[in-house]
Formats: C-alpha cells, sequence, structure tokens
C-alpha cells in the first residue's frame, strides 16, 4: 500500500515537480543531433564508476528497484579491487573494469554512467562520459575546483546531454511539497533560512592495518586536495535546497572554521559555520560539526506566515488555526455560562491553564524516501528522452559553486562573491 | 490526643461514594466528547482532568450528606425508632 502510494506520488507529481525547480531560465539544449531515444520498454542500461560505499548502495538501490524504471546495471568500475569484488559479488552478470576509460569504449552497450568516485575524481570520468554520448549522474559535489566544476558545466552544455548531480534532496516529495508551499505563499515572506547537520563521530573509514598508505585514499575526505570536508560532504545539499528556496544565488558569503576536536592529522575542518546572503536580504546560515549530535539536521525556512523543517516534514503557521478545546473543557465552559451566567467565579474564567501546543503538521502525509531512489527517475526520463531536464543541472551546479565559495570564504576570512566567469548563464541565453 | 476511628463500614460507603463520582465523571466525559464532536481519546487524554472532576463530585456529595444530616438533626428526624414506640 505505501509503495504503491509512493509510486502513484511519483507519477502524478514528482516529474511534475520538476516545473517547480526551474528557478533558472529554461535550459537552451545545445546539442546539435539527438542521439538515440529509447522507447520505454526499452532496458536502460547503467555503469557504476566508483563501488565504494555510496556506489555500493545505488548498485543496490538499482539492483532491487531498478525494474520499476526499467533501469540495469550492466558494468562496474573501480580501481581498487576489494570495492569492486564487493559490488561485482552483488550483481554478478556486470562486466568490470579497472580503468572508466575502458568502460567508455564498450560505451555502446550503455546509455548512462554513474559516478560515485570521490570529490576529486568526478570531473574527468564525467567529461569523458559526456563527450562519449553518455548522459551522467554524478554525486555531489560537483568537484574540489572552481576550474574543474565549471569544465564539466561547459562538457554538459557543448555535448547536450543531461548531467545529474546527487542533491537527492530535489527529488525527495517532502521538499518538492515544501517548495511548492514556499512558491505558492504559503510561508509567506522568506527572510531567514537556516540549516545544520551535526554529528558525533571521527568520520574515519579503516584503513587495512597492513596498508596503512592507503589513509589519504580511503579517507579522502578528511585531507584538503581531495576535498573541503563537512562543506562538499554535507553543506552542498543545504546550499542548494537555499538556492532553491530562493530562486536565486547569493549574493555573497562569509564563513568561519576550525579543527577544533578531531586534532588527528586531518587537514579539513570539524567545526564551520557559514552565511550566505541573497540580494533581497534573506540570510542563509549554516553550521555543521562533528562533535554533537543533539540537533542532527536540518533545514528551517523561515516566512513571516509560516516555517518549513524540510528534514523532519513539518509545517508550521505563524497564526495556527484555533485549537478545539477538549469536549470536557467545552461541557465546563456552557455550564459556567448556563447555569451560573456571566458571573466570574475568582476569576473570569474557572477553566484550568490547559497548554495549547501547535505541534504544526506534516508537509506530505507520509515521509517515506529521501529521493535517493527517486532521482534514477529523474536520470531514467533524462536517458529516456535523450535530454536534461531543464533547470535541474543549474541546481546542481550552484550549489557545488557555492560550497566552494564557502570554503575560500573561511579559508580567507573576507567576504567572497561568485567571480563572474563561473555565472553559467551564458549558455542559458 | 484520642485517636480517631473510623469504622470499616464508614470506609466502604466513602469508596462507593468515590466511585460513583468517578463513574460520573467519565459519563460527563463520554457526553461532553459526543455532544462537542472531539475526539474519542479524550476518555484516555483527559483522565487526569477526569479524576479530578470525580474529587469535585464527591466533594460536593460530602457537602450535600453534612446539609442533609443538618436538617435531619434539626428537625430532630431520625431514622431509629423513638424510644417506647
Ligand atoms: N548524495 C549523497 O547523499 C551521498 C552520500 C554519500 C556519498 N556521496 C558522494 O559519493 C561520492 C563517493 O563517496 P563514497 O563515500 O562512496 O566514497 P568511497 O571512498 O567509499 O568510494 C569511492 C570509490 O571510488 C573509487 N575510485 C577512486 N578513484 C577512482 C577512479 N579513478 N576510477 C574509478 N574508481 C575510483 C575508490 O576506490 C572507491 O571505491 C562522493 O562524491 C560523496 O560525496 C553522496
Amino acid at each position: 500500500m505505501l509503495e504503491q502510494n509512493r509510486r502513484a506520488f511519483l507519477r502524478n507529481s514528482l516529474l511534475a515537480g520538476t516545473a517547480v525547480l526551474t528557478p533558472f531560465s529554461l535550459m537552451k539544449l545545445l546539442a546539435g543531433e539527438k542521439g538515440k531515444i529509447i522507447s520505454p520498454n526499452d532496458k536502460i542500461h547503467v555503469g557504476i564508476i566508483g563501488t565504494g560505499s555510496r556506489g555500493h548502495h545505488l548498485a543496490y538501490l538499482i539492483k532491487e528497484y531498478g525494474h520499476e524504471i526499467g533501469m540495469e546495471v550492466t558494468a562496474l568500475c573501480d580501481v581498487y579491487q576489494p570495492h569492486l569484488d564487493h559490488t561485482h559479488a552483488m550483481i554478478p552478470e556486470a562486466k568490470t573494469y579497472k580503468d572508466h576509460r575502458k568502460m567508455l569504449e564498450d560505451a555502446r552497450e550503455l546509455d548512462g554512467v554513474i559516478i560515485c568516485t570521490p570529490l576529486f575524481v568526478h570531473a574527468e570520468p564525467t567529461i569523458d562520459a559526456l563527450e562519449t554520448g553518455l548522459h551522467v549522474l554524478c554525486e555531489k559535489a560537483m568537484e574540489r575546483t572552481l576550474e574543474a566544476t565549471y569544465a564539466m558545466a561547459e562538457a554538459h552544455y557543448r555535448t547536450g546531454k543531461a548531467l545529474h548531480i546527487g542533491h537527492q534532496r530535489l527529488f525527495d516529495p517532502k521538499f518538492l511539497r515544501g517548495m511548492n508551499k514556499v512558491y505558492e505563499g504559503d510561508l509567506g515572506k522568506v527572510t531567514q533560512i537556516r540549516a545544520f547537520w551535526h554529528r558525533n563521530n571521527d568520520w574515519r573509514r579503516p584503513v587495512p592495518e597492513d596498508q596503512p598508505e592507503l589513509e589519504r585514499f580511503i579517507n579522502w575526505r578528511l585531507y584538503r586536495d581531495y576535498s573541503c570536508g563537512l562543506l562538499t560532504e554535507l553543506a552542498s545539499h543545504h546550499i542548494q535546497v537555499a538556492n532553491w528556496v530562493k530562486k536565486d544565488i547569493p549574493v555573497d558569503v562569509r564563513g568561519t572554521g576550525s579543527i577544533s576536536f578531531w586534532k588527528d592529522g586531518r587537514e579539513v575542518e570539524d567545526n564551520v559555520a557559514l552565511i550566505f546572503t541573497y540580494k533581497d536580504g534573506t540570510q542563509f546560515i549554516y553550521d555543521s560539526m562533528i562533535q554533537n549530535r543533539r540537533h542532527g539536521l536540518e533545514v528551517q525556512v523561515l516566512g513571516h506566515k509560516g516555517t518549513l523543517e524540510l528534514e523532519t516534514n513539518n509545517f508550521f503557521l505563524e497564526d495556527p488555526p484555533p485549537q478545539k478545546p477538549a469536549g470536557i473543557i467545552q461541557l465546563l465552559h456552557d455550564l459556567e455560562e448556563n447555569v451560573l451566567g456571566k458571573v466570574p467565579i475568582g476569576s473570569s474564567s474557572w477553566d484550568p491553564e490547559v497548554a495549547m501546543t501547535y505541534k504544526g503538521e506534516p508537509i506530505v502525509p507520509e515521509n517515506l524516501t529521501d529521493g535517493t531512489w527517486e532521482q534514477f527517475t529523474g536520470f531514467a526520463k533524462a536517458i529516456r528522452e535523450d535530454k536534461p531536464i531543464p533547470g535541474l543541472f543549474e541546481e546542481g551546479y550552484y550549489g557545488s559553486i557555492w560550497t566552494l565559495l564557502g570554503q575560500q570564504a573561511i579559508d580567507s576570512g573576507k567576504v567572497i562573491q561568485i567571480p563572474k566567469k563561473y555565472n553559467i548563464s551564458k549558455f542559458l541565453m | 490526643m484520642r485517636d480517631l476511628i473510623i469504622p470499616g463500614n464508614r470506609i466502604k460507603t466513602e469508596l462507593k461514594f468515590l466511585l460513583y463520582c468517578y463513574i460520573a465523571a467519565n459519563i460527563a466525559n463520554i457526553y461532553a466528547i459526543i455532544r462537542y464532536n472531539t475526539e474519542w481519546i479524550e476518555l484516555i487524554t483527559w483522565q487526569r482532568f477526569v479524576i479530578f472532576i470525580a474529587f469535585i463530585f464527591y466533594a460536593i456529595t460530602i457537602v450535600l450528606r453534612i446539609l442533609i444530616w443538618s436538617i435531619k438533626k434539626l428537625t430532630g428526624a431520625s431514622g431509629k425508632a423513638q424510644p417506647g414506640n
């Protein structure tokens, strides 16, 4: 039943919801030739590059639920044999590769590629796959540097192939409905967005004892050459959401960060705070830490008429509809008025003080998914129609660019704006 | 100071009164839920308030009983037969 509801919801509103996520002008397809259009009955064959933690999970999802959208994994690629073997054991029918270029040489057997390599290894396989004529779903954030991120964007517009970035909240029903509420004015004027992501662990992956030289390869997210730590791995999601709420990108960002707790040789902050300002004066206030998990994660969208708490599926009105008192209280009220008339006893009323606690309402009735699977629905649609979903790439791009600019703000202690050359509106004209 | 001795019968009677009051308070709650079309869960969630009401009812019965007893005393009426009758 739940499964049916979820599917019906997706059919009716998910892809309709993508109209919601066109905060930027419609993308002009630069593609010259259309390429092959797969009929809805044909199977979509995808390859996964990077079969570590995320790649394995996505491979599992496609193996389990791929039949719903006619998608299957037929190729796997990883430079690290234990990871490749682990995922291959789950999908033995898939071909395996240790070099993504070899996999792309067999591209005629593929319709799309999913890239789950570490952040600093996103651009090369993405651009190679796009240039081979394949559609790409690349994990967030896009890349380690602004230049590499821009190069991916350029390749996407040049080839006209879809490049989806793994900001799965774009496909999460509660976020889609939440955005509708924002755009329909249910929250009034939104002037502040707050988000946080708190954990309490050292964020390390185990390194084989006999191969300590693999430390940087396995724990790449802790080292500056490969990652911006909490920003690219976590904040990127919420920065994308803030831009989505505002249908805009920030004017500037300022921030601070430190390695304040996990002083174990890591190079990325374990404690960060950023403030992004939008041109209408809205502030997006973000913080993240990995030494306290009391508050977990949340995105709060604060308007003068209401508040969204998107991660926990809650909507609160500033002036909630009056709550109906319990029956027995109403009975006492009537008795007081009918039997005693308007003569007050002691005070104006002898109702006991009962707290009227307003608990808000859910954004969607059932919070069943975080959008990770649903993003494949969008990816399958792009592959079948052989064209990107308008507006989707720009969300991922600016979410990634502003994440890197946030890191620049922390490093420099300055207020950072987007350099003109990273503005991609020129591709959209 | 003299010990106050409450006979077993009296305790039984008072407990019975308390029980009747509790039942009456619940009936009032049920009536209110139907009349004002509120949630049946209030039968549970408002139990503390229902118990409070039950004690108010009980206090009222005490007052009423004292009143009746006093009136009877004043008018000389007694439940017991007069000697010699
Ligand atoms: N969207 C989300 O919620 C989410 C969640 C987790 C991770 N991610 C993203 O997924 C990506 C991978 O994260 P992870 O946790 O799986 O990391 P991981 O280290 O577990 O996996 C990365 C894999 O890529 C392989 N690899 C490295 N270089 C390669 C190359 N040149 N060719 C092929 N394979 C190569 C590694 O051997 C490893 O198996 C990151 O970008 C991360 O941010 C996204």
